[in-house]
């Protein structure tokens, strides 16, 4: 009989425009028992594509509205290149039932809405370790 | 759902009530604050005490075209980006990161009142715009205290979407 395998730490990648949000979601993870490797950051979704040629990540946490390249056109980009093994997770602050099927149809399938507490961070990367619902 | 945007811009005790909905759900929310709304001579006594104002402004394109602006005494600023980051930063913080943190709260509030009154429509938000005043907008909005500091929040629409 053998005993599941330790889940690797995760590699997140954030990306937003407001550096002040990336701190704060780094703390709320940082809060989590999940275990976590590296935190990388963005601005940007043309940056976050930097990150992610360079970089095994296993998700990606990104805003919508964004200067350069928006989270809508990053994750077109994500799926043209056949990166549909990352864990995609939108955090914005728009909720509406419009912008959620538009992400949807894009492979996001965890979606924080801003403003939200720490521990809703906890529920997002609990989901992404093996064996999580996403 | 409908959207209840432009019943809310024709009516402003209605508009005032989501605006105070929004700011109070982001500061519960993210900021570990309390948020009520504020009679007119209340707000006037603890603006007068105040030295310094951020606003910002954030511009949103949609069922409608305008932009949602909060201005916020500066004090409050710098305590709430202390709370939104939960840990206080060596020594105090620097414009840059209050103007950022000032931004995101108009974003989140303006998100959030968005959602909230039409909860099935694309909205796009700009990136915020943030400057420094010496005193409250003079213009009408909705007056809250989050924390007991004085906080001014308002929305001027540009045209309604046929």
């Amino acid at each position: 009989m053998t005993s599941d395998p330790s889940p690797h730490p995760l590699r997140l990648l954030i990306v937003d425009d407001s550096a002040m949000m990336r701190v704060m979601i780094k703390r709320a993870v940082s809060l989590c028992d999940v275990p976590v490797g590296a935190i990388f950051e963005a601005g940007n979704g043309a940056e976050a594509l930097t990150v992610l040629e360079r970089e095994s990540i296993d998700a990606v946490f990104t805003d919508i509205n964004m200067p350069v390249m928006t989270g809508p056109e990053l994750l077109r980009e994500i799926l043209q290149r056949g990166w549909t093994n990352l864990v995609r997770v939108i955090i914005s602050t728009d909720g509406s039932a419009a912008r959620r099927a538009e992400m949807h149809d894009l492979g996001v399938r965890l979606y924080v809405e801003k403003p939200f507490p720490p521990e809703v961070v906890r529920d997002v990367l609990t989901a992404c370790v093996p064996g999580g619902s996403c | 759902m409908t959207c209840s945007l432009h019943a809310c811009l024709a009516d402003p005790a209605e508009l005032q009530r989501q605006l105070c909905a929004a700011v109070a759900n982001v500061a519960e929310q993210s900021l570990f604050a309390f948020a009520e709304p504020c009679a007119q001579a209340d707000f006037d006594e603890r603006a007068a005490a105040v030295d310094g104002w951020v606003r910002a402004r954030v511009a949103f394109r949609g069922a409608a075209d305008g932009a949602l602006s909060c201005a916020l005494a500066e004090p409050l600023a710098r305590e709430l980006l202390v709370a939104f980051l939960g840990e206080s930063p060596d020594g105090e913080p620097a414009d840059a990161a209050l103007f950022d943190f000032a931004g995101e709260l108009a974003n989140m509030v303006c998100g959030d009142w968005l959602t909230h009154a039409c909860p099935d429509t694309l909205f796009a938000l700009q990136r915020p715009e943030v400057s420094r005043l010496a005193a409250p907008p003079g213009e009408p909005g909705t007056l809250i205290l989050v924390n007991e500091a004085p906080v001014w929040c308002g929305v001027h629409v540009d045209k309604a979407a046929a």
